[in-house]
């Protein structure tokens, strides 16, 4: 038996948007405790993990522990229709397997929508020593990668103890955007050791535009030519925490 | 608890995988290539016969390796921007785990027709400054669609495994299982399978599951798989079609070698032309094609390959202009190929006495076997004492003396 209710359904819509960003099917673990995901992206550069405790809730049901995979783009259409005010109720029906989605404010409708087969496979969480820890507001960070995606689709973050810099190099033109430590847009900044790695910029622009809608401040953490660490704080409890791969530099 | 046993006993090493051993080989020393930098092929490209262990060889390899294996069937990449999203990234981009991956692209040929928007080209692109392996797969890798990516690629031949070793892998499939099979029962089950040990594990398991003893009454019943069938209605397709369009199109229909069909339209045209004009013009087209075939030999240039299929399907097909139906004429199999077949320890023998002799005098084996074969054969048969020093001199061993003795 599993149900879970929401007040307000922007809440469930921009988090199941963030998701939707990686992957187009997610398996989700329902716990007593909360619901979880961890899941790649197709090109497994990119990763996604994310919890919701049921204090989140209105309402959380979970008898034992199971899970649950959904098409994650369908989900989202249904949920657009929701408007800001409306509560959004899901619950699995255990007997068609269909997940049933109860949207009501003016007026009320119910979907319902089958579950795919989950998958099996347990997501490791990566190993990586972090160099460089940096917290910015998301709505700078996503300003400066608009910036950088003028002109390239991959960019290169670079920290030392003062700043953080963006440096972008595309065919024609390139572009440099500092982060000033202290600065309203770079809040803090910890630097073991001076660091650089190269990531994808579409990625980056699609996650934090989508996660700024959850939350104003993100944790980055990297190191040299390691995966990228991006935390979004969430307004409530919960965690949505993002990892993506480097590019593979070549001489 | 029903699984299928080709995922239940899928070969989790490469090990344990029958057959193909120097392509899986060549294929294994090129992915390790990879650890000391770039090769000069970014992509290799393994082609063959379904169910014969293409698939199974690069996620046993990757397993072997510790290495990650992003893989995509075709029909989820069918446009530019889908492959670009896929292997576009994972090209480029280092692994979260700090592994190094391998990127599968599979069914390539899945890639059909208007279906394939620009991925194909795409594919190539990405190929071009793919930062870690690239496999491709599919069936025939001589497709002309593939012309401009195979050049990127290093190309691996898959066969079909011998039913031995077919038989090797069911073996160790009903030990897994527990269950007692009769030897030729094995042997039959590998037979009818023809080289896809993918259906013959399926077919194991539909007459063996739930069993605990298989004998070989249990099996006999099944006939042999027809495979022959396709080739019967490919050829009629190319032989009586009336526009040149759809000869050609019919190669595409059906899983063949192309050389294969040549000997099947060579050998059967003569039956079904019964106007001698029509056959001159059809023998014609063939002598072309068959010319395009030696270039591509010589130059491995395998852009040609579409002339050897213009004019091997449509040239023969266009050259039916007077030619009265021939009735019901039965196909039948190339005798050239069946003579090579036949012919082929001799021929190896005659090679290797002709590989001595060009070493003692100074002239190349075919000719040597050409030329001195007939009179060696003479003096071997009539002149004991005489042979007796030659075989000294030449360094002949037993067998090549029976032989030359006939």
């Amino acid at each position: 038996m599993f149900k879970l209710k929401v007040s307000d359904a922007k809440l469930l819509r921009d988090m199941v948007t963030a998701i939707s960003i990686l992957v187009d099917e997610a398996t989700f673990k329902i716990e007593p405790e909360g619901l979880k995901l961890r899941a790649m992206d197709p090109s497994r550069v990119a990763m996604i993990d994310f919890e919701w405790p049921k204090t989140v809730f209105e309402e959380y049901v979970c008898e034992a522990p199971s899970k649950m995979c959904i098409n994650i783009s369908e989900l989202l259409r249904l949920l657009k229709r929701a408007g800001k005010d409306e509560a959004v109720e899901l619950s699995l029906d255990e007997k068609t397997g269909r997940l049933q989605i109860k949207i009501t404010g003016k007026y009320s409708r119910n979907f319902n929508m089958p579950t795919l087969e989950a998958s099996e496979e347990e997501v490791p969480t990566p190993k990586i020593t972090f160099n460089v820890k940096a917290k910015a507001t998301t709505q700078g960070l996503s300003q400066a990668i608009e910036d950088a995606q003028l002109v390239s689709d991959h960019v290169r973050i670079e920290a030392d103890t003062e700043k953080l810099v963006l440096n972008a190099t595309g065919d024609l033109m390139g572009a440099t955007i500092t982060l000033q430590k202290g600065s309203d847009a770079l809040l803090d900044l910890e630097v073991k050791e001076n660091s650089k790695a190269t990531f994808s910029l579409s990625y980056l622009a699609e996650i934090i535009k989508a996660a700024s809608a959850t939350s104003d401040i993100a944790t980055l953490e990297f190191s040299t030519d390691m995966p990228i660490k991006i935390d979004f704080q969430q307004t409530k409890e919960g965690k949505l925490t993002f990892f993506l791969a480097p590019r593979i530099e070549s001489e | 608890m029903y699984a299928a046993w080709t995922v239940k006993h899928k070969p989790a090493s490469v090990a344990e995988i029958v057959g193909n051993t120097e392509a899986i080989k060549t294929f294994s020393e090129w992915i390790k290539s990879w650890s000391k930098g770039v090769p000069k092929k970014r992509a290799a490209f393994l082609y063959g016969p379904p169910g014969v262990g293409k698939t199974v060889t690069v996620e046993a390899l990757a397993k072997d390796l510790g290495m990650e294996l992003v893989e995509k069937n075709a029909s989820d990449y069918r446009t530019e921007e889908a492959v670009n999203r896929f292997a576009g990234l994972a090209s480029q981009y280092g692994s979260l785990f700090g592994s190094r991956r391998i990127i599968l692209l599979d069914e390539l040929d899945g890639l059909t027709g208007n279906a394939d928007k620009g991925g194909v080209k795409a594919i190539t692109d990405i190929i071009k400054t793919a930062q870690c392996p690239i496999v491709l797969i599919a069936n025939n890798a001589y497709d002309p669609r593939f012309i401009n990516l195979r050049s990127y690629c290093i190309l691996i031949e898959f066969k079909k495994p011998a039913a031995s070793e077919v038989a090797k892998h069911l073996k160790r499939i009903s030990e897994r299982e527990g269950i007692q099979v009769d030897e030729n029962a094995l042997k039959f089950i590998a037979q009818r399978s023809e080289g896809d040990v993918r259906s013959a594990v399926n077919d194991f398991q539909a007459l063996a599951q739930g069993k605990k003893r298989l004998t070989y009454e249990d099996v006999s019943w099944l006939g042999y798989r027809d495979r022959q069938d396709s080739i019967f209605n490919l050829l009629r397709m190319i032989i009586y079609s009336r526009t040149s369009a759809s000869a050609k199109q019919a190669v595409d229909m059906a899983d063949v070698d192309i050389d294969m069909l040549f000997e099947w339209i060579y050998e059967n045209a003569p039956e079904h032309l019964t106007d001698p004009h029509d056959l001159a013009q059809a023998m014609d087209a063939l002598s072309m094609a068959d010319v395009y075939r030696g270039r591509i030999r010589t130059t491995q240039d395998w852009s040609f390959i579409r002339y050897v299929i213009d004019y091997m399907t449509a040239g023969v097909a266009m050259s039916r202009q007077r030619s009265k139906s021939a009735g019901w004429t039965p196909f039948k199999f190339p005798s050239r190929i069946q003579m090579l077949s036949r012919s082929k320890a001799e021929r190896a023998m005659k090679l290797s006495i002709g590989l001595k002799i060009k070493r003692k005098c100074h002239i190349s084996a075919s000719r040597a076997s050409k030329e001195f074969l007939p009179y060696l054969r003479i003096i071997f048969k009539n002149n004991a004492e005489m042979a007796d020093g030659i075989a000294k001199w030449l360094d002949l061993d037993d067998e090549m003396i029976a032989y030359l003795k006939g």
